[in-house]
């Protein structure tokens, strides 16, 4: 059983918003899957899927609390070549979906490695980092982390997954930032990965190249710039959640009133343009609270990598609050037309299993260095 | 590090986290709260659709470029259920149900399907005369919802003009959206299910386009925005002449009517093929009875299916079977496979003769040749021109079982020709190998279960027994029965399991189990007339896509060489040239034919009906012209047609008169022959 002490220390405050974002995500996600079945369908059959997932993350939950965090020192090696593993094995025995390989069919479900990849990244580069505390200040401290995120980011970038390398960079530098990486040394790295991307989207838009990214790649990266550029095809996607959104005005047009969801207008709406549902039926008022939610949820999250008793602690619980806020920013600033068009989803919001489950056991591990912040004494 | 450190940067981190959400909430607040307006009018105005206009689908062309199957737009209604759901529905049905002259039930029913999603279109009718979709555009306020499209549909020209090559398209089932589920199928999609339009369907399909509409409340598009012109599908050009194919299919139909008026009231089947033997190129392919392909865009009634499908009741001429690619017992003209063996293994040399007094004793039976007062001495060209079946028994039991079914094979025969046509029957070369395998499991099995019954039986009664002697009695009784068994089975797998002596007899004279397809029959010839070479038939001869430029061009392909010396089919076809010649068993029609013909008669027995009556015989005919320098090959048959001499020959000779463009000949067609 848990100790007396550890329960005192629970964090009701993270896990009751948590909860909250959830079951606004089920509510919102009832109306924006009430057009696209048949009408002889069960109507909440996504709404239902995606409880029995919020129930297993709970479960999740349950199980990581009972463990310490610090035995993640010694399940690290194996958390990183499972990981391996799994993103290899998609290559080969996954099935394609919108473009990209990532999915596993196991039974009924589709595994999605990638969404566990994140938070695998999280713990590892934790230990990682943990155990070279007071040791990155030098720029070649850093060349071994390369080759650390190299190796799964370039498998996820074979799948292809553009959206979840680039979580995987904002994991990387937030960390890094917290363990104590010279933020000269940091600022010269993202300069130089800014250079590149910059050279080679340069290279590609200037002179018409089609390596190393597909046009249309390259369209949905550059069309929120400019949606009206390609109407049909990418920017109508920018330009209906726009709509969405804009049209949902300060009050919202009400639950499964929004004529854009209810009409089907808007693409992906169970997925990565949930947000514009929102918008819509709740408007800004609606968004604001689901904003106010999570910027609690990330102030908690900061708060117990304060609260840690070690840097272990620390850099798991800065590693998964770089992660939800990188999705933040990236899934609401393309509903909003400020960010590219990458497919990733809201977190704890967006319909998929892999992506609630991971995001829930990341929820796990902060309740867990947070009720373990003091040194126990016997 | 100290903690003061670590907290300073997890400050720094807390301000920027800060900043991203400050940064999120203020593009929200400017979208939502400063231009609620501008985007709320573009919502209620934008309405913006994606209508797919599909693709018209590629057109079947004859060798000369006439258009055989072709795309026909016309009108079809459906109803948009967003549109009709705030109204009284079974108004507007019953308004609709009117124009249409349909059943308002019917329509109700549709837009109350639940497998539609709400905002997809219900199709409730195609097709319509265009009167019905003026009198829709009149009444239109009263029929909100209601939706009038172009879309198109197939058309086969010809009407039933060789259905089974040309096939027909229909709505894509869920099997093969799962089969094909990466080439961006959408239900409701037209796809091939039969025939070329089946083995062509990536190239005939095209690309979709679609029309970016703006639509009203009641869904009705108001703007095109965009339009994404649809990319036709490429056409197919044929080997196929439409009038030879049009004369082979009056040949049939005429020639069945002349038999079923006549002796042959069964002759209601029947199909021929011809080849061009130095490619492969399918000429003609008819088989009947055929239907009309245009069925296949409405719903096909139980009568058309009973047609279609048959049953063997009520039905036993279904019309949908491509009989060109069927197997059937070849009968006589079978001979040339008997006749290639037993020169090829040195057997026998063509000009040992055979002493034929109408029939023949062989392992104690009596066989009978078909011309009872028999055909005297034949050699083997002679016997060809015949067809002595004395002759060929004796051969056939010369060259061995094995070696028939050798270059049965190395004329191609029980193997599929690899025509591109979906579903071609493979046919069936009998043989020892064949029989043994397809009968000894079953006989085993029944043999083995058989005994164990009598052992489990007798175990019961022996341990029950009350006495020694009692038991063994029963003992002795178990194995008498099992004894009894053991011989029947022997007897059995005698008769049953291997091969006999009779059946290479009457295997050397195309009865028995052969099975060929006229198709296998009119490439063996091909292969006899043309020095041995075997082409891979082949209906489509290039494939042009709608601006007109080749996308892909079949050339000739040999599937195989006959391992068969020159001289040994120098002899078979002077056997088969003197087959129209007087003497001959299809002198009579080929009388007066301009074009040295080499061919082979061929009568194959059908066994008993089920009242015990002999059935009529399937006529056969095969052959090739002109002799001098083979150019087409040909094999008909004519099911319950009697004698292939007095049936199928009419068929081929008429086929080739076609081809040859011999005028309207007038052979005699009473003019009957045994063979």
């Amino acid at each position: 059983m848990l100790d007396r002490k550890l329960i005192k220390n629970f964090d009701f405050t993270l896990f009751i918003t948590t909860v909250l974002i959830i079951i606004y995500g089920l509510i919102i996600l009832s109306s924006a899957t009430n057009v696209t079945m048949a009408r002889g369908g069960d109507h909440l059959v996504f709404v239902k899927k995606q409880s029995l997932w919020f129930l297993i993350g709970l479960a999740s939950i349950a199980v990581i609390l009972r463990l310490d965090y610090t035995s993640f020192l010694k399940y690290s090696k194996v958390i990183y070549v499972l990981n391996i593993a799994l993103l290899v094995a998609v290559q080969f025995v996954g099935e394609e979906q919108k473009g990209a390989q990532s999915w596993i069919p196991i039974g009924p479900f589709y595994l999605q490695p990638s969404e566990f990849a994140k938070i695998a990244m999280v713990i590892t580069f934790a230990v990682y980092l943990a155990k070279r505390e007071g040791k990155l200040k030098h720029f070649r401290d850093l060349v071994p982390t390369f080759i650390f995120f190299g190796i799964p980011m370039g498998l996820i970038i074979l799948q292809p997954d553009l959206g979840t390398a680039l979580v995987f960079i904002a994991i990387y530098f937030g960390m890094l930032f917290v363990a104590g990486a010279r933020p000269r040394n940091l600022i010269i790295l993202i300069l130089a990965g800014a250079l590149l991307v910059g050279g080679i989207l340069t290279a590609q838009l200037g002179f018409g190249l089609e390596k190393p990214l597909k046009p249309y790649q390259l369209n949905r990266l550059t069309v929120f710039l400019d949606p009206y550029k390609d109407p049909r095809g990418a920017g109508y996607h920018v330009i209906q959640s726009l709509v969405s959104l804009g049209s949902g005005g300060p009050l919202g047009k009400g639950l499964y009133r929004g004529t854009q969801t209810q009409l089907n207008f808007l693409p992906e709406q169970k997925n990565d343009f949930i947000f514009s549902v929102v918008g819509e039926e709740f408007g800004f008022v609606g968004a604001m609270v689901l904003l106010v939610l999570f910027y609690i949820f990330v102030i908690r999250g900061i708060k117990i990598a304060m609260a840690s008793k070690d840097m272990l602690g620390t850099l798991l619980a800065t590693g998964i609050v770089s992660m939800i806020v990188f999705h933040l920013l990236v899934n609401i600033g393309m509903t909003a037309g400020i960010m590219p068009i990458t497919g990733i989803p809201l977190p704890l919001f967006s319909y998929g299993g892999s992506s609630m489950l991971s995001n829930m056991i990341g929820v796990g591990i902060l309740l867990n260095v947070y009720m373990r912040r003091q040194v126990l004494t016997f | 590090m100290t903690e003061k450190v670590v907290e300073n940067k997890l400050k720094i981190f807390l301000a920027l986290v800060t900043l991203i959400f400050v940064i999120l909430a203020s593009r929200l607040a400017f979208v939502q709260l400063f231009r609620t307006q501008e985007f709320r009018t573009m919502s209620d105005l934008n309405r913006i659709r994606f209508v797919t206009i599909p693709a018209p689908r590629g057109e079947i062309l004859d060798r000369n470029g006439k258009v055989l199957a072709k795309e026909r737009p016309v009108y079809s209604i459906s109803v948009s259920y967003l549109g009709i759901k705030d109204q009284d529905i079974n108004k507007v049905a019953e308004k609709l149900a009117a124009i249409l002259g349909m059943n308002a039930e019917e329509i109700i029913t549709a837009i109350n399907d639940k497998n539609v999603r709400k905002f997809e279109p219900i199709k409730i009718a195609k097709d319509v005369p265009l009167e019905v979709v003026t009198r829709i555009a009149e009444n239109q306020a009263e029929l909100k919802g209601v939706e009038v499209n172009v879309e198109p549909m197939r058309q086969y020209v010809y009407g039933d003009f060789m259905p089974h090559v040309m096939g027909y398209v229909r709505e894509i089932s869920p099997a093969q959206m799962e089969k094909h589920k990466d080439e961006g199928y959408n239900l409701g999609d037209r796809f091939g299910q039969a025939g070329l339009e089946n083995v062509y369907e990536e190239y005939l399909r095209g690309k979709d386009g679609d029309r970016l509409v703006e639509v009203d409340i009641a869904q009705h598009p108001v703007r095109l925005l965009d339009i994404k012109a649809p990319v036709p599908g490429n056409n197919i050009v044929l080997n196929i002449d439409y009038n030879i194919q049009k004369a082979a299919e009056e040949a049939l139909d005429n020639t069945m009517a002349m038999l079923q008026k006549g002796k042959y009231p069964l002759a209601k089947a029947g199909a021929v093929v011809l080849l061009d033997v130095n490619s492969g190129k399918v000429l003609a392919m008819a088989s009947k009875p055929g239907f009309d392909p245009n069925i296949f865009n409405g719903k096909i009634s139980p009568a058309q299916s009973e047609e279609l499908f048959g049953s063997k009741d009520k039905n036993p001429f279904p019309a949908f079977n491509n009989r060109a690619m069927m197997g059937y017992a070849p009968g006589s003209t079978f001979k040339m496979v008997t006749s290639a063996a037993v020169l090829e293994t040195k057997k026998a040399t063509v000009n040992d003769t055979v002493n034929d007094p109408g029939s023949v004793f062989l392992y104690g039976r009596s066989y009978k040749c078909w011309k009872p007062s028999g055909h005297g001495t034949v050699n083997l060209v002679k016997a060809i021109q015949v067809s002595c079946n004395v002759y060929f028994y004796q051969m056939g039991l010369k060259a061995g079982v094995e070696n028939l079914v050798k270059y049965a094979r190395e004329f191609g025969l029980g193997q599929k020709t690899g025509i591109d046509l979906p579903n071609e029957s493979a046919g069936l070369v009998p043989g020892p190998e064949w029989k043994k395998n397809l009968n000894e499991p079953s006989l085993k099995k029944k043999y083995e279960n058989k005994v164990k019954e009598i052992e489990t039986k007798y175990e019961e009664l022996i341990k029950k027994a009350a006495t020694e002697k009692e038991r063994k009695s029963l003992t002795r009784q178990r194995d008498q029965e099992i004894n009894q068994q053991k011989a029947d089975y022997k007897i059995k797998y005698y008769w049953n399991v291997e091969w006999r002596e009779f059946e290479t007899v009457i295997m050397s004279i195309g009865q028995g189990y052969n099975l060929y397809s006229p198709l296998q029959m009119a490439n063996y010839v091909a292969t006899i007339a043309n020095g041995g070479t075997r082409y891979k038939p082949y209906l489509v001869d290039r494939i042009v896509d709608y601006k007109g430029n080749v996308v892909k061009q079949f050339e000739k392909e040999a599937a195989g060489k006959a391992d068969i010396t020159p001289e040994t089919l120098a002899v078979i076809r002077h056997g088969m040239s003197l087959v129209t010649k007087p003497g001959g068993t299809a002198a009579g029609i080929f009388a007066g034919f301009p074009v040295h013909v080499a061919g082979k008669t061929g009568t194959a027995q059908t066994g008993k009906d089920k009242n015990g009556n002999e059935r009529p015989t399937h006529g056969w005919f095969v052959g090739f012209a002109p002799y001098e320098k083979p150019e087409v090959a040909v094999a008909a048959i004519v099911e319950f047609g009697g004698h292939g001499g007095s049936s199928a020959g009419i068929v081929a000779r008429d086929v080739l008169a076609a081809y040859f463009k011999v005028d309207k000949f007038k052979g005699s067609e009473g003019v009957t022959s045994d063979e």
